[in-house]
């Protein structure tokens, strides 16, 4: 499996790779970015299984690389992990076809049910 | 002064809880109000008592700026400032009385302003303060807000033994308006230590 | 045992229970006896039913925050002044009609909130009380007694924040000291209460000479000085002329006619406000022992005669 992890945050970063259910992670291929142009890059390159990403980026934030990874696959399978939790922004980003939206920190528990939902 | 004193891998901890209860305390201003801002990431900054006032009038006008202040008890424990100028204020105004039916907007009395300063301050700090100890692993009770005199400010905090200050820039970028203020959140040596060690806690707990 | 309901009914504050539209869910027995309307009469019904003149716009949103918030929110009673209006009695005399109310609204559960009503009255009156006599106590800090004019302290504070203005800015401004001529006979003669009410014309005289921007004080006895912001050292003998002028032909009830000396000096960047000061002093020693009844001017480290009225 292919796992995509983009957020700015090593900590956030960190946070996710470490709550990943360890089964998964043993046999996954994970990668990181830390920005908007790199999670687009990173998912055209490997086409992750599964994309964790967060919404306040430099460069480009996750609301337009949530739209250029949807434009380039409409099969893509993207979480939203974010500080963001406004009413607003969630409506904005599962209209655009993100999964879920996660409120920073991600529990293991909840990760654990996003890898048993994935198809 | 923290900068010194924590290292640099807490301090990042510190910010990301930070960043997240920012965001949380976004949502609960854009959700209330029916509005919508765009996030940024809070610039944080660490400052010693006597550099408070520089700190606040860089980047206020004496005469513009408003300050409110309240404490925070709990085994997290301090008081947090909050500044903003007059232009943030009012449109923080403009976004508290928009719901409140035509006319209200035009009312922009001296009361009316004041308590959306109060508003604001008890919205983001209790917010703040309050998801920060969440995710701590602890929780905490607010005192009333009271709004003061940025000049007394520093004065009366002096008497205090507040050591560590943190001060969050805070932007709330809605729409067609910006509300900026800066946070500042003050405790002592004791509280320090805690919150040096909650922080480990926390990160040996990822 | 007892209901812990009924520990509401006892305490001095107000508190009620109501939804996100102010219905309210519980009303205690100090509301009751403050507003007069029972706990069967509110219970059930909304707040504006109850009070249909008050708005509750503000209420309404603070308990919206709180539940959303999931902790307290506070209105204050120095912005606010109340939120339940009740109107105090006439025999408690109160510079207020309503009562001042600090209130605390908390959240119970996704759909009640607490209100808690303190009466902040008494606590804002002693606080208007104290306001007053700060005010008037820093007036008396501030001012001459008998004339009303600025007293030397005051004065060398302004002269102070002037100097500074004038060193950040590279402000210009002036100074004029000025003494009456013989005072010492007036008093020996009318006496010490007519002396009085010949330093409180002058002041008067004075004060209707200066512009608004200068500032007046009493420097010390018979003497008296004028700080004139901007003003050079031109202006500041021209105004210092005038009131030697108005001085002079001024009749002064009992005494007749009286005469003052001055002296003008004009700050010089980077010089200490001592400096200044003995500079207007060393003209006016000047001008007295020049025959008195005249203007002298400092400039240029020289004492000059500015104007002596029986040279002309």
């Amino acid at each position: 499996m292919k796992i995509l992890i983009v957020d700015d945050s090593k900590l956030s970063r960190l946070t996710i790779l470490k709550r990943i259910p360890a089964a998964i992670k043993e046999s996954a291929e994970i990668f990181q970015g830390a920005n908007g142009l790199e999670a687009v890059a990173l998912y055209k390159e490997h086409r992750p299984d599964i994309v964790f990403l967060d919404l306040t980026m430099p460069e480009m934030d996750g609301f337009e690389a949530l739209q250029l990874i949807r434009d380039f696959d409409q099969n893509s399978w993207v979480h939203i992990v974010t500080a963001d939790i406004q009413a607003k922004s969630q409506e904005k980003v599962l209209g655009m076809g993100a999964i879920s939206v996660e409120a920073k920190p991600i529990a293991e528990k909840r990760l654990a049910e996003i890898f048993a939902a994935l198809p | 002064m923290i900068q010194e004193e924590l290292p640099e891998e807490l301090q990042e901890v510190l910010g990301e809880l930070i960043n997240i209860a920012f965001g949380s305390a976004t949502a609960t201003i854009a959700d209330l109000f029916d509005n919508f801002a765009t996030l940024h990431v809070p610039a944080i900054s660490f400052v010693a008592l006597d550099e408070l006032d520089t700190f606040i009038f860089q980047d206020f006008n004496l005469q513009d700026v408003y300050t409110t202040t309240q404490q925070f008890k709990g085994r997290f424990q301090g008081e947090v400032v909050f500044a903003m100028d007059r232009h943030s204020a009012r449109n923080m105004q403009r976004i508290i009385f928009a719901d409140e039916g035509p006319g209200s907007q035009e009312i922009l009395d001296d009361d009316e302003l004041k308590q959306s300063i109060l508003e604001i301050s008890n919205i983001l700090g209790s917010s703040c303060i309050g998801k920060l100890a969440e995710l701590l692993g602890t929780n905490v009770t607010f005192a009333p807000p009271s709004i003061e005199f940025a000049d007394t400010l520093t004065q009366e905090r002096r008497a205090l033994s507040y050591r560590h200050i943190i001060v969050i820039s805070t932007v709330l970028d809605f729409k067609d308006m910006e509300v900026a203020g800066k946070l500042f959140i003050m405790f002592t040596d004791e509280m320090f230590n805690w919150l040096h060690t909650a922080l480990n806690n926390y990160l040996e707990n990822i | 045992m007892f209901d812990e309901k009924s520990i509401l009914n006892t305490i001095e504050n107000g508190i009620l229970i109501v939804d996100p539209d102010l219905k309210i869910i519980f009303w205690n027995r100090w509301l009751a006896l403050q507003t007069g309307i029972s706990r069967q009469e509110a219970e059930g019904r909304l707040l504006s039913d109850l009070f249909p003149e008050t708005g509750f716009n503000l209420l309404k949103r603070k308990v919206k925050i709180a539940l959303k918030l999931g902790s307290s929110t506070f209105t204050s009673s120095s912005v606010e002044k109340y939120i339940i209006p009740i109107k105090l009695q006439q025999i408690t005399k109160s510079t207020f009609n309503h009562m001042r109310q600090e209130v605390v609204i908390s959240p119970l559960s996704e759909e009640r909130a607490s209100i808690i009503i303190y009466d902040n009255t008494a606590l804002l009156e002693a606080k208007a009380v104290i306001d007053e006599n700060l005010q008037i106590m820093e007036k008396q800090a501030t001012t001459d007694t008998l004339t009303g004019c600025y007293n030397r302290k005051m004065f060398n504070d302004l002269l102070s924040a002037e100097v500074k203005k004038a060193d950040r800015h590279s402000k210009i401004f002036s100074l004029i000291i000025f003494d009456i001529d013989n005072f010492k006979s007036v008093n020996d003669t009318y006496g010490h209460l007519a002396g009085d009410d010949v330093l409180i014309e002058i002041g008067g005289l004075t004060k209707a000479i200066i512009r608004q921007s200068d500032y007046f004080a009493r420097w010390g006895g018979e003497e008296f000085a004028v700080l004139l912001p901007e003003t050079t050292l031109q202006g500041a003998a021209l105004l210092a002329e005038k009131i030697r002028a108005g001085i002079m032909s001024h009749r002064f009830a009992e005494i007749g006619n009286l005469t003052c000396s001055f002296g003008v000096a004009q700050f010089v960047p980077d010089e200490a406000k001592d400096t200044l000061i003995s500079n207007a002093d060393w003209a006016l020693y000047h001008a007295k022992n020049n025959g008195k009844n005249q203007v002298a001017v400092f400039e240029n480290s020289e004492i000059r005669t500015w104007y002596r009225p029986d040279s002309h």
